[in-house]
């Protein structure tokens, strides 16, 4: 017969040894993850940060946008159709109450959600996410469906309904390093990744890593009050996570669960 | 009349297959171009020239890049006219010069435009030799007409997966 006693120091002994054991492995992982954090391949993840406090509604990114992307010019009746294509378009929100009243542009890029909306619809894989974050259209891939064009709440996908036409004086102004995409494809803001191509081979030819300021995409460079924030989010001391890291900063329609990676900052 | 309506639509339906069949057959076979002028590459590369002296940017730029007149007299203005091909070739060479016009060269090896190809990262950074994708190119004794080594995406995408380099869908679209 066991005396209640030792009965009671076995048991404390057991939930000790328990408890310990369930300690352990976590203290284990915390460990390796600390282990990892300089990771010999670092894979980036792009994303974009817009200080709305600092932007003046210029237009200049959609402008550099339509000029860097090969996208058509809209005659009046693309306009009357809502047929537009505009990989940085702006939405114009009010602010305010009478008579205080403040219109804002807010410019609103492809949002490259970390989980899109888009990619999951395409029965084709035409549109994914590649492993560094960017939401990729392959256009001859593209089967012309349109379900992502309904499927992103950012509207920010477009059908080409028509062939792309440009007046003859700019038929020499087009971007070579962008594909012109033909009738009946999606397209979409790609955070310019003909850049990226070309940054990474400079960076190579150079025999070193891409550093920040290789890629910079074209509503950037554009911005003259430098409102946008561009970089690798993956990297805690890049520009971008800095200014990320702001008590103004929103995403849009986060209610939504897209995780977007681009990110606005505001006051209001 | 039954078996008469049956036998058109058997004939259209073939009729439509073999339309079908010849136009894939059309797009799938090796491009051949006309040649403009009567290029050997072998005789070029047996007089010590390498490809980069008339490609100069096959290991720096994305485009390979064809020479122009003014290179081609260089050399040939020094080599002379003794045999009945250079006879030929050296003073049209000349009257291009004369009138500020470049050869007609017709590109063999393309890719669509939405793919992004580069031979500086293939040539200088991958260290590929140019006869993996040009073939025998070095040997030929009458001007290239068609693709030695065809040009496709499934070879693309076989060789990036064997070499262990990126296969993903961005890195060569754009």
């Amino acid at each position: 017969m066991v005396s209640r006693r030792a009965l009671l120091q076995r048991a404390v002994v057991a939930a000790g040894a328990l408890v310990f054991l369930r300690r352990a492995p976590t203290a284990q992982a915390a460990s390796g993850q600390e282990a990892d954090a300089p990771r010999p391949t670092h894979t980036p993840r792009w994303g974009m940060v817009i200080d709305l406090d600092k932007c003046t509604s210029c237009q200049a990114c959609v402008v550099a946008c339509w000029a860097e992307n090969n996208q058509p010019l809209p005659g009046p009746e693309a306009h009357r159709a809502g047929r537009v294509i505009e990989w940085m378009k702006l939405l114009s929100v009010h602010e305010g109450s009478y008579p205080r009243v403040r219109q804002r542009l807010l410019p609103i890029p492809c949002q490259q959600c970390d989980q899109p909306p888009c990619t999951t619809v395409c029965p084709v894989f035409a549109t994914y996410k590649n492993p560094e974050g960017l939401v990729a259209q392959i256009y001859p891939r593209c089967i012309g469906c349109r379900y992502c064009v309904n499927a992103c709440p950012y509207t920010c996908k477009f059908f080409n309904w028509s062939e792309a036409r440009w007046p003859a004086s700019m038929a020499q102004e087009l971007n070579p390093d962008v594909s012109v995409r033909p009738k009946g494809v999606t397209e979409k803001c790609t955070f310019c990744h003909h850049r990226l191509q070309r940054a990474k081979e400079q960076a190579a030819s150079e025999g070193r890593v891409l550093q920040a300021g290789d890629y910079v995409p074209a509503c950037m460079q554009a911005c003259p009050a430098q409102a946008i924030v561009f970089g690798d989010l993956n990297d805690p001391a890049s520009d971008v996570s800095k200014a990320q890291d702001n008590p103004r900063r929103f995403r849009l329609q986060e209610e939504l669960g897209t995780e977007p990676k681009v990110t606005y900052l505001s006051e209001a | 009349m039954r078996e008469r309506l049956l036998l058109l639509v058997g004939l259209a339906v073939l009729v439509g297959a073999a339309l079908y069949a010849a136009r894939e057959r059309a797009r799938q076979a090796p491009l051949v171009v006309q040649p403009s002028i009567p290029f050997p590459h072998k005789t070029h590369v047996d007089a010590g020239l390498t490809c980069t002296t008339c490609h100069a940017t096959a290991d720096s730029q994305s485009f390979a890049g064809l020479p122009a007149v003014r290179d081609c007299l260089d050399c040939h203005a020094a080599v002379g006219a003794d045999t009945p091909l250079l006879a030929q070739v050296t003073p049209q060479l000349e009257q291009a010069a004369s009138r500020k016009e470049e050869l007609p060269w017709k590109q063999v090896y393309q890719v669509p435009a939405h793919v992004y190809f580069s031979h500086q990262r293939h040539v200088t950074l991958a260290r590929l030799d140019c006869e993996v994708c040009h073939g025998q190119v070095k040997k030929l004794t009458s001007p290239v007409v068609r693709q030695d080594v065809a040009i496709s995406m499934e070879r693309c995408v076989t060789c990036h997966q064997q070499q262990r380099v990126t296969a993903d869908c961005l890195a060569c679209h754009r």
